[in-house]
């Protein structure tokens, strides 16, 4: 038998006897509606190994809340309104209460699980499940989640319904969790309807990976699978909440439901900035010593004199790496500056003639861990970090120290996160560093099992993310311009960060958009040869659009076509460059399209080696031309009738201008939908730096045809926006 | 014959089209949207006939398609009542399902898991004997199956537990573009009926199966060693380091010394196998090594990096560029048109050419060098198709050619320098057939169950895990051994040893994992022991027996008496 209680607009449906809850709707609009339970918890088990995927990689779980018994259901008043209280039974032991709280266009749930048993028991994760769109409606429903990946072995169409993939899975799942990657926004959006339903999940403590969107034959409706991690030890008496549970419902277009639905954790992770002023960042990664048999550097010396052609080519900050091969991606001693970053003397050198030339640097700072190895064998010495006997690791559940390749560091430990403010605060006051860039802050993401902590579990597992919170308060307290960059990309880094890296696209670097031309073919997790190429440039800006409107705000993206992960990824000899994957000409374009799109650029030394003055040209009009140092990206807005044609307006004030980018090495004649008079229009050949009037046909009401002669990027202009001096300029 | 074989569901499929979907190693098998048929589009010519304790069935296909028709692989599936109450597992070679503790005598209806082996790939015959089954202890009948095929390599791809029913997929890797009036012979598929003891039960097939080797019954007691920076450890930077070292090495025990290619570069790629002064750091040292160990009575093997050439921008990483790099007909396709690749530029071990140029550079070491024997690096590293195969080669012919080609290869070297012997990589039948000596590589999983872990590193995922550590008792370990030694061709002389210079770089931990890190001294000298009593050769590693040099002496001082 079935109840349905009404709250404001939406109806929740569950079974009278289990309490087992089978539907939410707005009006007639399904949010879900399923034979499978909301919510399952895993409990005990083991975990196989102690490595990274510690946290998921179980065997033996107990799941309850298959079998549920109905407790409760009441209506409680609150200030802000109605909440629905259903409490059930799960098994003997276990009561799981969910709270609904009512909004015009979205649903919040908390869930509480309290444990009655004797003995102690691990709980592990939680497993939400929905099912949404009915089959019927797969012809005019779309995939509509921000910043995942489209199913990677079938050509990539993000935006085709439902019923139009090949495979099940419409999206890439079980990649690393939110809100350390992705946006956490996933649904569905109803062409016909302009309506979307989107369901997520909002926390600081407790990881959510989506490990399902596919269409389910057994229930005939699109299936969302989600782990949300919470491990903790439960006693007689224990009760724990675990974040909260969205359902959303929105009229609009796509975009507006992302930024209703973003809403809800904005108003946990935004900040204000200058946005055109922060998105000023054009950062150069640079390595020293030994990387893939590939030395540009082999001390600073060498970067220094490398320093005015970094300027020239318009970069303004240098990221130092750690050096290389050791200690590499490992801890050694934050404090020993030698072997940490090369050399302490000339870091300091290189900084000072840096910032003469008005660059800044920040330090890549790597968190998780040290290496352990026989040192009398390997001849290198041991991290004091673990001869001292410092107190900050973490456990695993064997009681061992959890590890990864190294040693893993617990970053929720109090004395750890005061021991790397200190070292920020040096590194400030001794070198003068503009910031730092935190290395793989997730890459502990695994609870530290040690009873004797005073932490439960579970604290461990985002404290690389949280702990940032008060990092940055302590370090710009005293220094407030200093730079804060991440490598993780999920809406949590905002808080503490200005800048992030944008892994989001890394799917659609390796042959999404162009053919792989390197002999040695690209990175396999992200490319193969069914996808190769087949995403069109209207669909990867849409893309990106939604990925930026779920973004909090307050944070820069930073973009790169080739970065020190990049570069390292295939491990090939020398590493693997964008511009060898596919070539010089097309590498053009990509640099290009991403420098023009709102956002910080990115590079590794290295990538540049034959387009200097091309990179320069770009990274200076950015900087220097107002339209881009003050103006308005407008992501979608000029659209070509090709599908592999880059376009990129730009408007400030009653300027505008416009980067055009063939992505095919054919000649072509395009149709632009940007209207005006030919004779107020200017156009520049970004790769030569010279006028090529003669690549624009025609220009008027009807839009702008342009003649692509080859892998083109084209610089057009409003007369309002005056000549362009396309040589880069060096500052005295 | 009993009716233990009359499967509810016995089905040959082929699985044809999609696309292989990256230019790598796993180009055989990441196959996207291919499509699985039934044999309509082929002229199905099969007979049965009982041989023995078993039934053989022949199967050949003849295409009558009229366009052509890219296929991939048949599948050959069986599917069994079993009485899950009597029976267990009989797989010789393969590892038990991981995600419980082992017991080689668990009854099916135990099994928490429906996965009832450890399946990672490899290639039936070359790298396992592919006899998979199940063991009636009620009955004492062992109920097997099992394809004997050196065309086309085969894979066990599904054993697992559905209900009352053994469900058993093997996928035959035949792929070619089919057209009209094509054949392929898939040759013979045997499900036997066989009395007597698990062991007694597989010897009847292998027997069989395989012929007796007239192998070397000397017993090799291997020092494997690294010229140059491996894994940041590096005991020999230089020949001489090596040499001053030599006394010792021989008063320890080891009658042989097998030398890696040099570290790091071009490690194991191939620059030029010609060129001695690039693959092992210097022609004189390496001439100068083979001298003072024939002094010692001690052999010389040389390891043979075969896997292909390393391809990257000479001018950027001031390394020069390989003078075999472009000759194209030593190198397979992959089906788009490109050079076959995996982290290198992939040789076509089918192709003659390659075969010659390997020959060349072997007989190079025995005439230079008196190199006594060579161990060829990862043969089945380039086991793929070539789609634009050399000569009258079929596509097909180069996934088996790097244990195929021996026959040709040894026939050459042993021909011109007939004492000199060959150890081979793969653990299969077939491949051991083809060499004198055969490394018990299939055997490694089973250190992990026989003690725990003690290395604070952790070690790899594949072979251990906390629910199977420490569960394998040293009885059913012999068992599974002697079942493995048993599917192997008589004669053949099992290589063992807990470290090989390959299992200490799997982890990829800084200065490599020993064995005696990883289980401890004390479980480390037993497990090498045991290896001794097992295996008629031994190798170690440099590194291996740091801290425990008078133990290893002690045990291969009882090896060599033995």
């Amino acid at each position: 038998m079935q109840r349905t209680i009404e709250c404001k607009n939406w109806k929740v449906m569950y079974e009278e006897e289990s309490g087992r809850i089978v539907g939410l709707k707005k009006g007639e609009r399904t949010a879900f509606f399923q034979e499978e339970p909301l919510l399952t918890f895993f409990t005990g088990g083991i975990c196989l190994h102690n490595n990274q995927e510690q946290m998921s990689e179980l065997e033996g779980c107990e799941e309850l809340g298959r079998d549920t018994r109905f407790l409760h259901a009441e209506i409680e008043k609150e200030d802000s309104g109605e909440v629905l209280a259903l409490a059930v039974q799960m098994g003997k032991d276990w009561t799981l209460t969910n709270r609904f709280w009512f909004e015009t266009d979205q649903v919040r749930q908390k869930c509480m699980v309290t444990y009655e048993g004797e003995e102690e028991v691990k709980m592990r994760y939680a497993c939400w499940t929905t099912d949404s769109v009915e089959e019927a409606d797969y012809g005019r429903c779309e995939v509509l989640a921000p910043g995942y990946q489209p199913p990677l072995y079938e050509p990539l169409k993000p935006f085709q319904s439902l019923a139009e993939y090949k495979s099940k899975d419409l999206l890439v799942t079980g990649a690393e969790p939110y809100p350390v990657f992705f946006s956490g926004l996933t649904g569905t959006y109803d062409r016909e309807q302009a309506c979307a339903d989107m369901a997520w999940f909002v926390s600081e403590y407790f990881p959510a990976r989506l490990m399902g969107f596919s269409r389910n034959r057994q229930s005939g409706r699109l299936r969302r699978t989600v782990h949300v991690y919470c491990p903790r030890y439960f006693r007689k008496g224990d009760s724990q909440e675990i974040g909260e549970f969205y359902y959303g419902i929105f009229e609009g277009t796509r975009l507006d439901a992302i930024r209703a639905a973003s809403a809800s954790y904005k108003k946990i992770w935004s900040r204000e900035i200058d946005y055109p002023k922060e998105r000023n960042f054009k950062i150069m990664e640079v390595t020293i010593g030994e990387k893939l048999m590939l030395s540009p550097f082999p001390d600073f010396q060498a970067l220094i004199e490398k320093l005015p052609e970094i300027k020239k080519m318009g970069f303004n900050v240098i990221e130092v790496m750690p050096r290389f091969p050791f200690p590499g991606y490992s801890v050694f001693n934050w404090r020993d500056i030698d072997t940490t970053y090369g050399s302490e003397e000339g870091l300091r050198r290189m900084i000072q003639e840096a910032h003469k030339l008005g660059i800044r640097v920040i330090l890549d700072v790597v968190l998780h861990g040290p290496y352990e190895y026989d040192s009398k064998a390997v001849g290198l010495p041991d991290s004091p970090h673990t001869t001292q006997g410092v107190p900050w690791y973490a456990k695993h559940e064997s009681g061992k120290d959890a590890r990864t390749y190294s040693h893993s560091f617990d970053m929720s430990h109090p004395a750890y996160v005061s021991y790397l403010i200190e070292t920020l605060l040096g590194y400030i006051e001794n070198l003068k560093t503009d910031g730092f860039r935190f290395d793989a802050q997730h890459w502990n993401m695994f609870p530290n099992w040690d009873r004797n902590s005073g932490r439960m579990p579970y604290e461990q597992m985002l404290a690389g993310i949280r702990m940032t919170d008060r990092i940055r308060e302590e370090v710009c307290g005293r220094y407030p311009d200093t730079v804060f960059y991440t490598e993780t990309n999920g809406s949590m880094v905002s808080k503490s960060h200005s800048y992030r890296y944008n892994y989001d696209l890394y799917w659609a670097l390796w042959g999404a958009l162009a053919p792989v031309e390197d002999v040695r073919s690209g990175y396999s997790l992200f490319f193969n040869y069914i996808m190769e190429n087949t995403l069109t440039w209207p669909d990867y800006i849409k893309w990106y659009e939604e990925l930026r409107a779920s973004m909090p705000e307050g944070v820069v993206l930073v973009n790169h076509i080739d970065s020190h992960d990049y570069h390292e990824r295939t491990r090939y000899i020398g590493g693997q460059y964008s511009r060898e994957v596919y070539g010089t000409d097309i590498h053009r374009v990509f640099v290009g399209m991403t420098a023009f799109m709102d956002c910080g650029f990115m590079s590794y030394y290295g990538a540049q080696v034959g387009n200097e003055e091309y990179y320069g040209r770009i990274l200076n009009l950015r900087e220097k031309d107002e339209i881009f140092n003050k103006g308005t990206c407008m992501l979608t807005q000029a659209c070509a009738d090709d599908p592999k044609t880059v376009t990129l307006l730009w408007k400030y004030q009653e300027k505008w201008a416009l980067f055009v980018g063939n992505l095919e090495r054919k000649e072509k004649t395009v149709k632009i939908s940007v209207k005006e008079e030919t004779d107020r229009c200017t156009v520049w050949d970004l790769c030569t730096g010279s006028q090529a009037f003669e690549n624009l046909l025609a220009c008027g009401e009807d839009g702008m045809t342009l003649k692509l002669k080859g892998a083109d990027c084209l610089m057009v202009r409003s007369e309002n926006a005056g000549g362009m001096s396309c040589e880069p300029v060096l500052e005295k | 014959m009993s009716q233990y074989w009359r499967n509810k569901k016995e089905s040959f499929q082929v699985e044809v089209g999609g696309k292989s979907s990256n230019n790598s190693k796993r180009q055989l098998k990441n196959i996207i949207g291919s499509e699985r048929t039934g044999l309509e589009v082929f002229q199905v010519e099969s007979a049965c006939r009982v041989e023995e304790e078993w039934e053989v069935k022949t199967l050949k296909l003849l295409y009558r398609g009229e366009k052509p028709l890219r296929i991939r692989s048949l599948i050959w599936r069986l599917e069994l009542p079993v009485q899950s109450r009597t029976c267990e597992v009989l797989a010789p070679g393969y590892a038990p399902g991981m995600l419980e503790p082992y017991d080689l005598h668990r009854k099916l209806e135990a099994y928490r898991k429906e996965e009832l082996l450890t399946l990672r790939g490899d290639l039936i015959p070359a790298e396992l004997p592919g006899i998979a089954g199940v063991y009636d202890t009620q009955e004492k009948r062992a109920y097997l199956a099992w394809n004997r095929n050196e065309t086309f390599l085969s894979e066990l791809t599904a054993f697992f537990r559905e209900g009352s029913r053994l469900v058993r997929e093997e996928a035959i890797h035949c792929p070619c573009i089919l057209h009209p009036g094509d054949e392929l012979d898939f040759g013979s598929f045997y499900t036997g009926d066989i009395r007597g003891t698990r062991e007694e039960a597989v010897r009847k097939i292998t027997g069989a199966m395989w012929t007796k080797k007239e192998g070397r019954n000397e017993k090799l007691r291997i020092r494997e060693v690294t010229i140059g920076a491996r894994q940041l450890r590096s005991p020999y930077s230089e020949y001489a380091d090596l040499f001053r070292k030599l006394p010792d090495i021989q008063k320890q025990g080891y009658n042989a010394l097998m030398l890696t290619p040099y570290f790091p570069w071009p490690g194991w790629a191939v620059h030029d196998l010609m060129d001695a002064d690039v693959t092992y750091h210097s022609l004189e040292g390496l001439k100068e090594l083979s001298r003072r160990l024939h002094e010692r009575k001690m052999k010389l093997i040389l390891e043979i990096p075969q896997r292909g050439v390393s391809e990257y921008d000479t001018d950027r990483v001031d390394l020069p560029e390989s003078p075999i790099l472009n000759r194209l007909e030593l190198y397979g396709y992959h089906e788009t048109g490109h050079i076959a690749r995996t982290y290198l530029r992939a040789f076509d071990f089918a192709s003659e050419a390659y075969q010659n140029y390997l020959t060349e550079a072997l007989l190079y070491y025995c005439r230079e060098v008196q190199a006594d024997g060579f161990l060829l690096d990862a043969q089945m590293w380039n086991a793929f198709p070539n789609w634009q195969p050399h000569g009258e080669n079929r596509p097909y012919d180069s996934i088996p050619a790097g244990i195929g080609m021996m026959g040709n290869v040894r026939e050459k070297v042993c021909g011109e320098f007939p004492d000199v012997f060959f150890i081979g990589q793969s653990g299969g039948p077939w491949a051991a057939g083809l060499h004198d000596y055969t490394v018990a590589y299939p055997a490694h999983w089973a250190r992990w169950g026989l003690a725990p872990l003690v290395d604070k590193r952790e070690t790899l995922k594949c072979f251990h895990n906390y629910i199977c550590e420490n569960t394998l008792s040293w009885d059913d370990y012999l068992e599974w051994y002697q079942e493995y030694a048993a599917a192997l061709p008589e004669g053949t002389n099992l290589v063992t040893g807990p470290d090989t210079g390959k299992s200490t770089e799997w982890m990829m931990a800084l200065g490599s994992q020993f064995d005696r890190e990883i289980f401890g001294r004390e479980a480390h000298l037993r497990m090498l022991k045991a290896a001794l009593e097992l295996g008629q050769s031994i190798q170690v590693y440099e590194g291996a027996d740091t801290g425990l040099e008078e133990e290893y002496g002690e045990l291969l001082k009882n090896h060599a008496e033995v």
